[in-house]
């Protein structure tokens, strides 16, 4: 974080909390990253138990079209890839964060970009009696 | 009594028109007393008012939907006829109601504008001003139609004249009417003129059957002068954009209750007379499908509904606003005529009544903002809400029924009005409708913004609420306004019963 | 009228009206008595053999069909109850009697919409719906609500004028009253609908409405705006166009653009704005699917989306009401005063971002499954950009609010905990949240189900071991996405701006166009009313040099061109002949 940008900190004499101690966060980011290695490595457990696609047609269709059916390759591949989802949320969140800083670049623009064209009306008003009559 | 219900299409003139005469009398022997001269006023108008109601009983009872009445018992072609049938029955519960209400408004603001000693004149002159657009509204006359019309405008522009005692400009506002409206009148003169030429009568019915069993009354050149004439002064008496010039001074720099009193009827009557010109005597075959009068009125009508709205968003002064909006307001109810189906005249018709209450009702909480403060620039309006909540409130509901908003009467018209353009094909008229309705918001939005939402300016003229006779006139056609836009069964179904019988008639 | 039960929306729209009557303490009774008797009415509706129940009204020459239930009108009236009853409580702090008016009177404009049986009564709501929901913004006070508040009237207007105008075309087609149900996009007519439902859902580039009024309004209005009018929008679609292709498309960039300026937006409330966008998306790809599955899934997400995303308005709102700002660089460090709000704002972030056991994984799941086992059509694509999606709004949604908010850099700030009612309220929610979560069948059972006769069944159930364990995979690496780019500061910081969206078109080009190009025709057309001839282009620039047009002068006509003008139409009328 930009810290020049924030004030402030805690009031003197209050007494820091259980996450004020850099320990402590540290010992929470590290459980953190350990239960996210687990959730990875739970796709182990599905060599062992069958994994369901996603993308499995719903039993109404089956019924109905079970000759014409044949599912998309890729995608259903994809998702039964090891790790697939665990790859792909976190592709997908640099993918977004990396993209939307770009974005910023085109669309940032000062806080007051629309509210200064409101400073009008009273101006006019004033005008507006002036000229009548 | 057996003699109000023979005479009653004759009474509703006369009773007005002696009553006008009859209050300079009173005046002239009990000397200028305010309440006196206001307490006659309202007892006639009143009294017109029920008579109105009466008439529109019978013609609702009658079988066939109209009541015929002969003028000194002369039978029709060579006597006055009085006809009433559901149109113009409509048009007389507006006039009288509006003159009725008006006048209960009159107590406390006409005295502020008008000097005392004149008070009698004003109300002798005012119900005139009533007995001349009744007596328009209910002959089956032409040339006693000019009469009254004459009888009506020359009543109008003294009453606007009046207005010189608060603003000097009244003056030169009726005299611009008074040149117009001169011209104007001697245009449908010209008219019934040739129309009397050519067919031998004066009566309106007989004219038609006149001009039908002329054997080439398509291609004659008088028919068509004469229908030049009447649309070209008739266009000026209703204010038909582009020949509504007189009307923003007129309207702006007359006494309040005058204003609202003219708003919601002289115009209104005018399109009752155009329309009645047009299918009763020319027939809407020979108006709109010979004659391409129905474009005409429709880009003039689309133009009103643009044009003049537009140019009422810049208004400073809220009377001269409302104005410019009546013109539009005007418009709407030209294109509903003009689209000639059951439909879209159901929605002018219906539009005579709602504006006639709603904008009526405007006018009057705006005069009630003259009467309190001295004058209504858009300014004197700011946080006007906190302090006259009454007054703005239904100054507020009446501009929603502008906009068209659900549930005022304004919508029931639009609704009509639209499903008028859209079963004729015209979907420019839908998107001119709509936008006037935009329009409509933008300058209603100024105002609305200004009245509750912004804090009153340091100074502002510490003001009390208006009197009640006030208040009661006003929210009298307010809630007219919200009652027919929730049951519009009364007026809609009488509007839609109108709208056949004139197509029918002009067959 | 066999049935003494009510018309739904009575008890709100009634009850609202003599709401500014009363007391402070008083009002705080009705604000519950109110909504709570009002879904025991529903209830009573419910329980009511459906053919007994009708209600009709006169209205403008017309027989109004007001009153329709079944199973999809019964769903919302339950939502929009509860939403009501959770946002009165919320709102028992509040002195403004006119925001309890409103409030109400804008619920019971919602509950009217849904149970409307033909197209004219719905316009009827439509246009209630906006006009009392605008003062909700507009109790934002100061410039930035009433401009905001104005576009937004502006923005419903056109809907609902949209809206009548496809009414009209079809009375005017068939002669009769339509009865609102499902449509083709085959006239004119039904396009101008779709294009209205389109406004209120918040279709991209008209969703600018919902990023700017939401922000702009008090802490309960925002949380009464967040219920109703986007949901009602829902509710439409999913009865009117259910099936139709284009809404899958549409969905798909709803679902996608909010979360990228999600990220980089500093305030919080608007952030929530964007997310809203965003799972409203979610809910138009499933009714644009169209299998039963699908848009049963789109209405239980609505349902589900209107307590949770209430719930973060909610925690929001009640940071700003004690902090007096939601932007991001303001705050910081608040858990250590608000523990309550802190802990309401967690389980709302984890219900949106679908975490198992909360709300929002039992519902978007139904959506996207319906997604990957479409057939008709190929929807993989689709199914890629809903699971990125998904990942985005634990990112902005189940993240940043809460850490930007609660946690982050300690601002310094201790504010009082929230008030009680607002503390209620949030637990309500919360509560609902997890037994949604905790009871998904039970939830199913209000849904209506195979009622929609659309292709396909409805049976789904959400609790598979592969579903729980690739949802979390997903969400903690998401997590740690962002978390580890924390730690490596590569995520942007909170900067005090703001963002362009298509607002730029509304606020800035028309404008400008405005300014630019139609003024002067529009003085030009004045000019042709004030002075036939002459002066025109001299008084374009007077009065267009700067802003918009205001001429105050008021010109009388010379007597002159009056005259002129009259012969003028005289002749024309004249030289009728010879167009004839």
């Amino acid at each position: 974080m930009s810290d020049h940008l924030h004030h402030g900190g805690p009031p003197p004499g209050e007494a820091p909390r259980w996450l004020d101690k850099p320990d402590n966060l540290k010992k929470l980011i590290r459980g953190f990253f350990g239960v996210c290695a687990i959730t990875f490595l739970a796709d182990i457990a599905f060599f062992f138990f069958h994994k369901h696609s996603t993308f499995q047609p719903a039993e109404w269709v089956k019924t109905a079209e079970e000759e014409h059916f044949h599912l998309t390759g890729l995608a259903e591949n994809a998702e039964s890839f090891f790790g697939f989802y665990s790859v792909y949320g976190l592709l997908g969140i640099i993918l977004l964060v990396v993209l939307s800083v770009g974005l910023r670049k085109l669309v940032m623009k000062p806080e007051d970009f629309y509210s200064r064209d409101y400073n009008e009306p009273e101006e006019d008003a004033k005008q507006g009696e002036a000229n009548h009559g | 009594m057996p003699f109000i219900d023979n005479n009653l299409p004759v009474l509703l003139v006369i009773v007005p028109l002696l009553g006008g005469l009859l209050s300079v009398v009173l005046g002239t022997i009990f000397g200028s007393k305010r309440d006196l001269a206001w307490g006659w006023a309202l007892l006639v108008s009143w009294a017109t008012f029920a008579l109105v109601i009466e008439t529109l009983l019978d013609v609702v009872a009658s079988p066939h939907g109209s009541v015929v009445y002969n003028l000194g018992s002369w039978p029709g072609p060579w006597g006055i006829e009085y006809v009433v049938d559901y149109l113009n029955a409509f048009v007389l519960l507006v006039v009288a109601g509006i003159g009725a209400a008006t006048t209960l408004y009159a107590r406390h603001s006409i005295p502020s504008e008008i000097p005392g000693d004149r008070l009698h004149v004003f109300y002798a002159v005012w119900l005139l001003a009533i007995a001349g657009l009744l007596g328009i509204t209910v002959t089956g006359d032409t040339f006693n139609v000019y009469v009254l019309l004459e009888i009506s405008s020359l009543t109008s522009y003294a009453l606007i004249a009046m207005g010189k005692h608060r603003d000097r400009r009244a003056l030169l506002a009726a005299l611009r009417y008074l040149i117009i409206g001169s011209i104007g009148a001697s245009f449908i003169l010209l008219g019934i003129g040739y129309l009397l030429m050519l067919t031998g009568t004066l009566n309106m019915a007989d004219m038609h059957a006149g001009l039908v069993a002329l054997d080439n009354y398509k291609e004659n050149r008088t028919v068509l002068v004469a229908f030049a004439f009447l649309l070209t002064g008739l266009s000026m008496k209703m204010a038909l954009f582009p020949l509504h010039m007189w009307l923003p001074g007129a309207y702006t720099h007359a006494p309040s209750a005058v204003t609202a009193f003219l708003a919601s009827t002289a115009t209104k009557v005018g399109v009752y007379m155009a329309f009645r010109f047009m299918f009763t005597i020319f027939g809407h075959e020979y108006s709109f499908d010979v004659l391409p009068g129905q474009k005409v009125l429709l880009i003039c009508a689309a133009s009103a509904v643009i044009i003049p709205n537009m140019t009422a968003i810049r208004q400073t002064d809220v009377k001269r606003l409302l104005a410019f909006s009546s013109l539009g307001q005007i418009g709407y109810m030209v294109m509903g005529f003009a689209l000639a189906n059951e439909a879209g005249m159901t929605g002018a018709i219906v539009h005579l009544f709602n504006h006639a209450a709603m904008k009526g009702g405007m006018f009057m909480a705006v005069g009630a903002v003259i009467y309190r403060i001295g004058r209504a620039h858009t300014a004197d309006f700011t946080g006007l809400g906190k302090r006259m909540p009454w007054t703005m409130a239904a100054f507020s509901v009446g501009g929603f029924g502008l906009v068209g908003f659900p549930l005022t009467a304004g919508f029931i018209s639009k609704w009509y009005l639209l499903q008028g353009c859209v079963q004729a094909g015209y979907w420019p008229l839908v998107i001119v409708v709509l936008m006037g309705s935009l329009l409509a918001v933008m300058y209603f939005w100024k105002l609305f913004e200004q009245i509750w939402f912004t804090d009153a300016p340091e100074g502002a003229p510490e003001v009390s609420e208006a009197p009640p006779t006030m208040l009661i006139a006003t929210w009298s056609l307010i809630l007219t306004s919200i009652y027919f836009g929730v049951h519009a069964s009364f007026t809609v179904g009488m509007a839609g019963k109108a709208a056949s019988f004139l197509l029918e008639a002009g067959q | 009228m066999d049935s003494y039960w009510m018309h739904p929306a009575l008890p709100l729209l009634i009850g609202s009206l003599i709401l500014p009557f009363l007391s402070q303490r008083l009002r705080q009774v009705a604000l519950v008595v109110l909504p709570a008797f009002g879904l025991l009415n529903v209830i009573g509706l419910a329980s009511t053999e459906a053919a007994d129940i009708t209600r009709h009204m006169d209205f403008a020459g017309y027989v109004l069909d007001v009153l329709r239930v079944d199973k999809l009108s019964l769903l919302f009236g339950y939502l929009f109850h509860i939403a009501a009853l959770i946002g009165g409580i919320y709102s028992f702090h509040v002195k403004d009697r006119m925001q309890h008016f409103t409030g109400i009177a804008y619920a019971g404009a919602a509950v009217g919409a849904i149970f409307a049986g033909d197209l004219l009564t719905l316009f009827l709501f439509w246009e209630l719906l906006a006009v009392t929901s605008v003062f909700l913004v507009w109790a934002g006070k100061g410039v930035e609500a009433r401009k905001a508040g104005g576009r937004y009237l502006l923005a419903h207007i056109s809907s609902g004028l949209l809206l009548l105008i496809g009414t009209v075309m079809m009375v005017s087609d068939t002669g009769e009253l339509p009865t609102f149900g499902h449509m083709e996009l085959d006239s004119a007519a039904s396009w101008m609908i779709f294009l209205a439902f389109g406004i209120k859902i918040g279709f991209p580039i008209f969703h600018t409405w919902i990023v700017d009024a939401y922000p702009a309004s008090t802490a309960s209005g925002t949380l009464f705006l967040s219920a109703f009018t986007t949901k009602t929008a829902v509710y439409c679609m999913a009865r009117g166009f259910a099936g139709e292709d284009m809404l899958i498309y549409i969905g798909a960039v709803m679902c996608l653009f909010p979360i990228f300026f999600a990220v980089i937006e500093n305030d919080l409330r608007r952030v929530l704005s964007y997310s809203m966008i965003n799972q409203i998306g979610f809910m138009v790809v499933g009714i644009g699917i169209g299998t039963t599955l699908s848009v049963n899934g789109a209405v239980a997400h609505a349902f589900a989306d209107v307590i949770f995303k209430g719930l973060l308005f909610m925690s929001m709102g009640a940071v700003y009401l004690r902090v007096g700002s939601t932007k991001g660089t303001d705050l910081g460090g608040l858990y250590k005063s608000m523990p309550w709000t802190t802990g309401f704002c967690l389980v709302g972030a984890a219900s949106i971002s679908a975490v198992p056991l909360f709300s929002g994984f039992v519902t978007k799941s139904m959506i996207m499954f319906a997604a990957a086992t479409y057939q008709p059509m190929d929807l993989t694509w689709l199914w890629f950009i809903l699971l990125f999606a998904s990942a985005g709004v634990l990112e902005h949604a189940g993240i940043k609010i809460p850490y930007f908010a609660f946690f982050a850099h300690d601002s310094g700030k201790r504010p009082k905990e929230a008030p009680l009612g607002m503390r209620v309220a949030m637990g309500i929610s919360s509560v609902l949240c997890i037994l949604i979560g905790c009871f998904p069948q039970t939830f199913y059972q209000l849904l209506p189900g195979d009622e929609l006769g659309l292709a396909g069944e409805f049976k789904y159930s959400p609790y598979t071991l592969t579903h729980i364990v690739t949802q979390m995979q997903l969400l903690f690496f998401a997590a740690a996405a962002v978390f580890g780019m924390m730690l490596l500061k590569k995520y942007p910081a909170e900067v005090p701006s703001v963002n362009v969206d298509a607002d730029v078109l509304w606020r800035k080009l028309l404008p400008g166009i405005w300014k630019k190009a139609i003024g002067p025709v529009f003085l030009a057309s004045s000019a042709v009313e004030e002075r036939l001839l002459g002066w025109v282009p001299a008084q374009a620039v007077r009065t267009f040099g700067h802003g918009l047009p205001r001429l105050a002068i008021f010109k009388e006509w010379p007597q002159g061109s009056i005259v002129v003008l009259i012969t003028v139409m005289l002749s024309a009328y004249l030289g009728l002949q010879l167009f004839s």
